[in-house]
């Protein structure tokens, strides 16, 4: 409970991912009824480095296809550990979630820009118990996405600076392979 | 066809499930000492000294931990490995040139999203349930812009007062490079438990009887099992380190060691069970 409180909090002062999510819903909701598109909607990926630190398993969405230039949400799962200090399992929760533009047929540049949720545990500082801290962090990304429109696999190389409680940053790299689901037509 | 595959894999889980035999003969009675290598060692996602590696550690079975100390400028004893804070976390400088207040709001940088904090010994020792079933080896670490001579003799009377605080004189055994160091340790506390940590073993060999040492420790690279008997011979107890492999910690087993420090503590734990 009081996490959820925290991440309500945090998402009244984040407006960057309030914003996603917003848009995110609004574009989700418009899209509800569409079932053609030129591109597939659906992928996974998995990613070294990157928004979930040193890797995370990927679900991207679609969003809108204007030409060339394809906007898509993506929400992953990574974690440090799956158990504490003291060795209950209690994971570290890392999650992040991006939006994406990418330009080009086969041969994409790619942008993107998220916010991450990271639920980690640490002992507190006074009376070092295992202790969940829910903090959130902003992902940028820059660059080469290959992808087929009719689907298949998916790679990605990137620039992926994180800024760490939206203060800090830290340069980073990314690595992604991936599957986009072959386009279904009705 | 199936049948062969179905042998070999029989086989496979056979010898994969086989406990190794070891016969250690050194001078702890033929058991080996687990320490972790501050906590749970190299490339572990806990930073190493973190009290959250050095607790993982001990509940993943080992009998205590090796960890790096350093002094602070108001004489407080932090593990902490590097000369210079700015290697792994948000500060930079050396330890001795902050107070504890000032290094207490610091953080490992190491990892993305993970912000462990430095560690006090103080702050380890009070909040260890059971501490005196743990041994715990302190790599002193002696990095001043100081007066050398002033800045040991602060270093020692703190390691003195914490032994002292948490009655830890048979569970701790302090390490160092320094023979200068080693000897005003010994000056202070005779039943201290000093090991010199030495260029090669020769040169440790010479100094640890020298000085009259508990031991010795050294990279398990540099010691072959031949002169770990001969510093058994010389009652010299041996510690190896630099195990961050299993290979690495079935090679250091087999020399008889009397303590490895070790990064791959889940493993070693597991084989000497």
């Amino acid at each position: 409970m009081d996490d959820l409180r925290t991440i309500s909090r945090m998402l009244t002062k984040n407006k960057t991912l309030l914003l996603f999510l917003i848009l995110l819903h609004f574009n989700l909701a418009s899209n509800a009824q569409e079932v053609d598109t030129s591109t597939s909607r659906h992928q996974v990926l998995i990613e070294a480095g990157g928004s979930g630190g040193y890797g995370s398993l990927n679900y991207e969405y679609l969003l809108k296809e204007v030409k060339s230039l394809t906007f898509s949400a993506r929400i992953g799962l990574s974690t440090y550990h799956l158990s504490d200090y003291k060795n209950t399992v209690n994971p570290d929760v890392i999650m992040p979630l991006a939006i994406y533009a990418y330009y080009g047929n086969q041969h994409h540049i790619d942008l993107g820009i998220g916010q991450t949720l990271s639920s980690v545990v640490y002992a507190d500082g006074s009376m070092y118990e295992p202790s969940r801290t829910v903090q959130f962090h902003t992902n940028l990304s820059l660059g080469y996405r290959y992808q087929n429109n009719e689907g298949g696999m998916v790679y990605k190389v990137a620039y992926a600076p994180i800024i760490e409680n939206n203060s800090s940053l830290r340069n980073w790299a990314s690595f992604s392979v991936g599957y986009a689901f072959k386009k279904k037509k009705i | 066809m199936k049948r062969q595959l179905l042998i070999c894999s029989l086989a496979f889980v056979f010898f994969s499930c086989q406990k190794d035999n070891f016969t250690i003969t050194n001078l702890n009675g033929g058991k080996i000492t687990v320490l972790g290598h501050a906590g749970m060692g190299i490339g572990n996602t806990y930073p190493m000294n973190s009290y959250e590696s050095i607790l993982k550690c001990l509940n993943t079975g080992a009998q205590g931990s090796e960890m790096d100390v350093q002094l602070t400028k108001d004489s407080v004893l932090v593990a902490y490995h590097s000369r210079d804070l700015s290697d792994n976390t948000n500060l930079s400088g050396i330890v001795h040139a902050f107070t504890w207040a000032e290094l207490k709001s610091a953080y490992y940088t190491s990892t993305p999203y993970l912000r462990y904090s430095i560690l006090s010994l103080d702050e380890l020792f009070s909040n260890i349930e059971n501490l005196h079933d743990y041994v715990f080896t302190f790599d002193c670490k002696l990095f001043t812009q100081e007066n050398a001579t002033t800045y040991k003799k602060t270093y020692i009377n703190s390691i003195a007062k914490i032994i002292d605080r948490y009655d830890l004189a048979d569970n701790v055994y302090l390490e160092s490079q320094d023979t200068d160091f080693l000897l005003r340790l010994k000056q202070k506390n005779q039943s201290f438990k000093l090991f010199i940590y030495p260029s090669s073993y020769d040169n440790g060999l010479s100094k640890a009887l020298d000085l009259g040492l508990y031991g010795i420790t050294i990279s398990t690279d540099d010691i072959t099992k031949e002169q770990v008997e001969e510093a058994h011979r010389n009652n010299l107890h041996i510690a190896l380190w630099n195990t961050h492999s299993k290979r690495r910690n079935k090679e250091a087993v087999d020399k008889s060691p009397d303590f490895i420090q070790t990064d791959r503590v889940a493993h070693l734990v597991k084989m000497l069970e």
